[in-house]
């Protein structure tokens, strides 16, 4: 396309030009725009609709970045979702879902940029396994009760966490204590991997691990 | 970019003037076309208000730099530009005339983007949005590759960039996984969003440079997305 039309146009009034039409088309040319490429197409094709969802990432990483990383986790993960706590929170997000909600966050919980990413990482890691026990009285987990106990109960008790999250660990702690629930057969996600018993420690201000090792 | 046109040294201020003139020119397209001119007056308008005021008059240089927005000020000076052309029908007896230095192909791709009831300005801004939103694809895609991402922007590229802009389907992640030789589902979302992040960073970045101060960044912003948002 932009090789077709790199080719001089002839002009309607011939073609000599005036030194006045040389010398801005000389500097015309210096900032004509770039060779069009197939890229170049691509940014350009229907740009002018779509451009609220890039304009949105940059305001809603200004606001905050560790929220805007997990709630893009969370749209990434079920578009129907706008955020991470109304994923995790809501009795209409699937069982696939917090179980795909739980690997993203954990690994957001070794790998994130930066400790508060970390941080909330580990903090959401917790609410999907939460929101399992609590909307689809399923384990997603194969943490011991104790130290699902134990880390619901920083959680609830965790002043840097939203009061959504932490009604909904209070109400996972109460599901644990009568667990295993009388109305549903399933006890524990059979698909589940192993965990290390840290998985539910707060990475603190740790750098991130090499890699993610397990994602269950 | 701004700064380094008005204060830098003259390599570095001619760089950033072609790189402002690069980005703005479709924008000035737009408001021109959306004003009425046909796609042949169109370019012959941009061309002469991006030689003679941006580059002759020396916009950026002679604009205030503790005066608000330089899109604020380019409409402006666009608009007065257009006045003083109707008056003395300059663009009239240049009419017939093809400058080759404005690419008509993607002008027209350009116009294709518009809305057929969008006023000059919205045009104007839609433009200005969209140009801005693709240079820093360009960037950031630059800077993945520079930084050894190449995974990053193909999850990224895949997942988000080609759906969004070219109405595709997004690559699953098994498929992703598979091509891309990439550990698990967790691992590329946690890419994705790397990528996000730092498309975020540089679209700040990017529009910081064209305000004259930085607290007026988010304000930028949320005044381009509610000319995007109107355009629904």
């Amino acid at each position: 396309m932009s090789q077709r039309n790199s080719q001089p146009r002839r002009s309607g009034r011939g073609q000599a030009r005036t030194r006045p039409e040389k010398a801005r088309a000389s500097r015309a040319a210096a900032v004509a725009p770039a060779a069009v490429n197939h890229d170049d197409r691509m940014h350009e094709s229907a740009l002018g609709e779509k451009l609220s969802a890039p304009l949105r990432w940059a305001l809603d990483a200004a606001a905050s970045p560790s929220i805007a990383a997990a709630d893009w986790l969370a749209q990434d993960i079920n578009p129907g979702f706008d955020s991470a706590i109304e994923l995790l929170t809501s009795d209409r997000a699937s069982v696939e879902d917090l179980r795909k909600a739980k690997s993203a966050f954990k690994t957001m919980r070794i790998l994130g940029e930066t400790v508060a990413d970390r941080r909330l990482g580990a903090r959401l890691y917790l609410a999907a396994i939460a929101s399992g026990l609590v909307h689809h009285q399923l384990r997603i987990s194969r943490q011991s009760d104790a130290a699902l106990t134990r880390a619901l109960d920083r959680l609830v008790s965790d002043r840097g966490v939203d009061p959504r999250l932490q009604q909904l660990a209070g109400t996972a702690i109460c599901s644990l204590k009568t667990w295993p629930p009388p109305e549903s057969p399933l006890i524990a996600d059979p698909n589940d991997v192993e965990e290390e018993p840290e998985d539910l420690e707060d990475p603190g201000s740790t750098a991130p691990r090499a890699s993610t090792r397990g994602t269950g | 970019m701004i700064r380094e046109v008005g204060l830098g040294d003259p390599t570095s201020a001619a760089k950033a003037m072609q790189r402002l003139t690069r980005r703005y020119w479709p924008a000035v397209y737009a408001y021109v076309r959306r004003s009425g001119h046909d796609v042949h007056e169109a370019a012959d308008l941009t061309q002469g208000f991006i030689c003679d005021v941006m580059l002759s008059r020396q916009l950026v240089q002679n604009a205030d730099p503790g005066h608000g927005r330089f899109r604020s000020l380019l409409l402006a000076a666009l608009k007065n530009y257009l006045r003083q052309q109707h008056r003395r029908g300059a663009a009239r007896r240049r009419g017939g005339k093809l400058p080759r230095e404005i690419d008509l192909d993607r002008a027209a791709e350009t116009v294709a983007d518009y809305r057929s009831d969008d006023s000059p300005d919205a045009a104007f801004a839609a433009q200005y949005g969209a140009t801005l939103v693709r240079q820093v694809l360009d960037l950031v895609r630059a800077d993945c590759l520079k930084d050894g991402q190449q995974a990053h922007w193909a999850v990224f590229e895949r997942r988000v960039a080609r759906p969004l802009l070219l109405g595709e389907a997004p690559e699953s992640y098994a498929t992703l996984i598979e091509h891309l030789g990439l550990p698990s589902a967790a691992q590329a979302a946690n890419m994705l969003v790397t990528v996000k992040r730092r498309f975020a960073r540089t679209l700040i970045n990017e529009v910081a440079r064209t305000v004259s101060d930085p607290v007026e960044v988010e304000a930028e912003l949320n005044d381009l997305l509610k000319h995007v948002e109107r355009r629904r």
